[in-house]
């Protein structure tokens, strides 16, 4: 059930009256009914991975709760007679304790999710390994097909395991409720990843209705529409004519392709995400930001703070800070100070657990080998990045270069945006080599053709398309602009004549229903993240 | 909790923002939506008054192009409607018997029988249902063929077939707002859902045309025999008689209309073929100055077919003359008119 279908409004308008129909301490129940309907009706024979990392969750946080609650009455009878060592001792028993519960529970479930999308990538690279080095046997290839939101709900459910493990949240006693939390059919697809602390208490709480938030939240799921309807999926049509014929079309045409992508997944990813929070926003739910118009960064760091930002943090949290933290980089950074000096030395338990996390997010992405390479594309802009961040400063200190200045900011955004679209080639490209290939050309044959001879217009969309993408992208970069200085766009919006806003309205709905891109005529273009 | 006033407010602002957002949307939909011949005669039959048509034609285009319900008004004084399209689906062909049944009561309902022999791939035909589809009004039937071609080809959407907008919205590229306007689908028609075409191909009979070959008839269509034998159940239900009839078309053969004339004798209809050699000759039919192309009759073709077919039919089912009846006769004298004019016929 895609978002931009008629089914999906038609789920979610009824699934709301539901939900405001129910008696008040009823509604979690009908929001968990509901996400289940969903969940069953985009894919009922997968419901069986999501059960078991609901119960495998469910378990392991009881547990652990259970664990904790008797070690605070243990360690309060115990307390006086310890020392500082003695306590630090006990604090670490117990914890190593919890990791039996902990660790089993997140091989599972990343077990489950690693399987189900790595393991035919895996073994065809070792039967290509074992074929090279004349090894006899091959082994067995399975193509699973990944169920829905697999990734979402498993990083979001081991999430909230692992702060119970830290005694961040207590553990849901409820299994439907905590069902409900791993479930939430309006981020379930494609994210934003969500936190217990911040998202279930919104999900179990009886929320009232509100006119002025179920407008606003059919606004920003217009908006949505849009980014996905009228943009990303009209620029798709360039895109792909382009990434389809790596190696006959010049640097020009790769350029305006990287650009085209970097929009396209721009308009596509956060376009879901909008109709994902706006849908949410119906039911009284503020789901978290996974968007902050990345593209206005002025660095790649900034880059990866505004863009995925749910799926940053999870991995900033439970990845990156564990890892920087953990005995053996702290070690690693004394002894880096002694062999590279304090520089480099103090920076190594940052650099390299930031590299880990970058190709991991690149794993995340897909089982391909352009996923890795994406991957270490970007973990080494980022340790290049903070390497370089203070001589950079002094380069351009001495240079006379003010960099408080608005055309310097530009240059950085300019700067970033060049260095995203050099990563979206990866990703996009049917293969290392052709990203390769691709990027290439773009120093070595700077055809403009496709500015000064129709070339444009050989891409797919004709002179009426490219300008109404032209237009829209132009609606896109405003809007973006106005929020980066902090206008709030819908409030602003319901603060104008009742007239200004039906013509704003109207406007809005008929732009997707006269320009949308859908019908017999255009291949169904589904969410780009939903398949990750 | 909000108060009842406000509540009550919130929701008239609702509504009045749905009437103007549906008053848009039907005025796109008049300007974008694709307004071919068939679909505006096929709504023009909405325009006649209850009980008004003493015959209805359903088929596909050799009706359509080779049937004037004018002309048979003109020489016999009975009325008549076509509702048929280019390459009609049986199944639209049954809704639109189904729903006509439900305003009209004629004298006696004919059958285009030739399709009961081809193969109706929803993937390949889009064009056409939407050009006998869009026409109809949204009715249970309707829905039900819907229903029909959605199952069958999954990249088509109901919802298109409900609001043709979501189907034409690409063709704001085509439109001029200078000149183009909206355009509701016709609420009348003169021609009476006959659409004739003047060129002449001047064409020949195939050698052995209607000659028996001693080959064995193509099989029934399964969907198309089971539309028709559906069609006219409903119509014994109603106590109409069917006619089955096959009008002239160069690719028919002898083994075709005597499967026709046998399901016909099973099905206890008549079953009327006029590429029959004896029919052939009382209709006078000339094939190098009567046909459009091998499978329509062209306008001078199809005042020959009326007029025979008309003698026939009010011969056979003692149809009543409206000519001088005040409820019909200055409406239908107006349309004839008109046709006459279009037609070049004299009046």
């Amino acid at each position: 059930m895609a978002f931009t279908s008629f089914r999906f409004v038609v789920f979610l308008a009824v699934s709301a009256a539901l939900y405001f129909l129910t008696p008040k301490r009823c509604r979690w129940v009908t929001l968990f009914v509901v996400n289940y309907v969903f969940y069953f009706l985009a894919g009922g024979r997968y419901f069986v991975y999501l059960l078991a990392t609901t119960l495998t969750t469910y378990l392991a946080a009881v547990m652990l709760g259970n664990m904790a609650s008797k070690n605070k009455t243990a360690f309060a009878e115990a307390k006086a007679g310890l020392d500082k060592e003695g306590r630090k001792a006990w604090k670490a028993a117990f914890a190593r304790k919890k990791r039996f519960v902990l660790v089993p529970a997140l091989l599972l479930n990343f077990g489950i999710l690693s399987i189900l999308k790595y393991s035919g990538f895996v073994c065809n690279n070792l039967n290509a390994l074992f074929a090279r080095l004349g090894v006899g046997g091959e082994l067995p290839i399975f193509r699973f097909l990944l169920p829905l939101g697999i990734s979402f709900y498993t990083f979001q459910s081991m999430g909230y395991l692992i702060d119970v493990y830290r005694e961040k949240v207590e553990p849901e006693r409820n299994l439907a409720k905590l069902a409900l939390f791993i479930s939430f059919f309006p981020q379930i697809v494609q994210g934003p990843i969500g936190r217990f602390n911040t998202l279930a208490e919104q999900l179990f709480r009886p929320n009232e209705f509100s006119y002025t938030r179920v407008k606003f939240g059919v606004q920003l799921m217009l908006w949505g529409a849009f980014k996905k309807m009228v943009i990303a999926d009209r620029v798709a049509v360039m895109v792909d004519n382009i990434f389809g014929f790596p190696e006959t079309l010049g640097g020009c045409y790769v350029a305006v392709a990287a650009l085209g992508y970097c929009i396209q997944i721009y308009g596509d990813f956060s376009g879901g995400i909008d109709i994902a929070t706006g849908a949410a926003q119906i039911f009284g739910i503020t789901l978290d930001k996974n968007f902050e118009r990345p593209y206005l960064a002025t660095s790649i760091p900034d880059f990866w703070r505004r863009w995925h930002i749910t799926l940053g943090a999870w991995f900033r949290d439970y990845v990156f800070y564990p890892l920087s933290l953990s005995k053996f980089f702290q070690k690693l950074g004394k002894a880096g100070r002694r062999v590279f000096g304090n520089y480099i030395g103090k920076l190594l338990p940052v650099l390299i657990p930031q590299f880990i996390i970058f190709f991991l997010i690149g794993i995340w992405h897909g089982a391909e080998w352009k996923y890795i390479a994406f991957g270490v594309y970007n973990g080494t802009l980022i340790v290049l990045g903070i390497l370089f961040e203070q001589p950079l400063k002094n380069l351009a200190k001495r240079l006379g270069i003010r960099m408080e200045c608005f055309s310097w900011r530009v240059f950085q955004v300019l700067r970033t945006l060049v260095l995203v679209a050099l990563g979206k080639i990866i990703t996009r490209a049917p293969g290392v080599s052709a990203s390769v290939y691709m990027i290439r050309s773009m120093v070595e044959n700077w055809d403009t053709n496709i500015f000064w001879e129709g070339g444009m217009l050989k891409l797919g969309l004709d002179e009426k398309d490219l300008w109404i993408l032209f237009l829209s992208c132009c609606a896109l970069l405003t809007v973006s602009l106005l929020q980066e200085s902090g206008v709030k766009i819908r409030e602003t919006l319901a603060k104008q004549n009742l007239y200004f806003r039906w013509a704003v309205y109207l406007g809005a709905v008929f732009s997707l229903v006269l320009f949308g891109v859908y019908g017999l005529n255009y291949d169904a273009s589904d969410f780009i993240y939903r398949g990750f | 909790m909000m108060g009842w006033k406000k509540g009550i407010g919130i929701m008239l602002r609702c509504i009045a923002f749905v009437l103007v957002f549906s008053m848009f949307f039907s005025h796109t939909t008049n300007l974008l939506m694709r307004h071919d011949d068939e679909s505006n005669e096929i709504h023009a039959f909405y325009g006649e008054p209850e009980d008004s048509i003493d015959v209805l034609y359903i088929g596909s285009s050799p009706l359509l192009r080779g049937v004037s319900p004018m002309v048979m008004w003109k020489e016999y004084g009975f009325t008549g409607y076509v509702r048929a399209s280019a390459l009609q689906a049986p199944a639209v062909s049954y809704g639109l018997l189904a729903e006509s049944l439900r305003k009209q009561s004629p004298k006696v309902v004919v059958l285009l029988c030739d399709n009961i022999f081809l193969e109706y791939d929803y993937t390949e035909r889009e064009g056409d249902l939407r050009r006998g589809l869009d026409g109809m009004k949204m009715s249970l039937y309707k829905l039900d063929i819907i229903r029909e071609v959605t199952e069958a080809d999954e990249r088509q959407s109901a919802l298109s077939y409900v609001f043709p907008l979501m189907r034409y919205h690409e063709r704001w590229k085509e439109i001029d707002l200078a000149e183009d306007k909206p355009e509701p689908l016709l609420e009348h028609s003169f021609q009476k859902g006959n659409v004739f075409l003047g060129y002449n191909a001047g064409l020949d009979y195939p050698e052995g045309f209607m000659q028996p070959t001693g080959q064995p008839a193509p099989a029934f269509n399964a969907d198309a025999q089971a539309y028709i034998e559906k069609s006219i159940a409903l119509c014994r239900e109603k106590d109409i008689p069917v006619v089955l009839l096959h009008l002239p078309k160069m690719a028919w053969s002898f083994e075709e209309s005597m499967a026709v004339e046998q399901f016909a004798a099973d099905n206890g209809v008549v079953y009327l073929d006029l590429d029959r050699e004896e029919n052939r000759t009382q209709l006078g039919i000339v094939p190098q100055e009567d046909y459009y192309d091998k499978g329509h009759m062209n306008l001078r073709g199809s005042v020959k077919v009326s007029r025979w077919l008309g003698k026939w039919l009010d011969e056979r089912y003692a149809l009543p003359d409206h000519r001088d009846d005040p409820a019909y006769a200055e409406s239908w004298n107006a349309d004839w008119a008109e046709y006459a004019r279009k037609a070049g016929l004299e009046e």
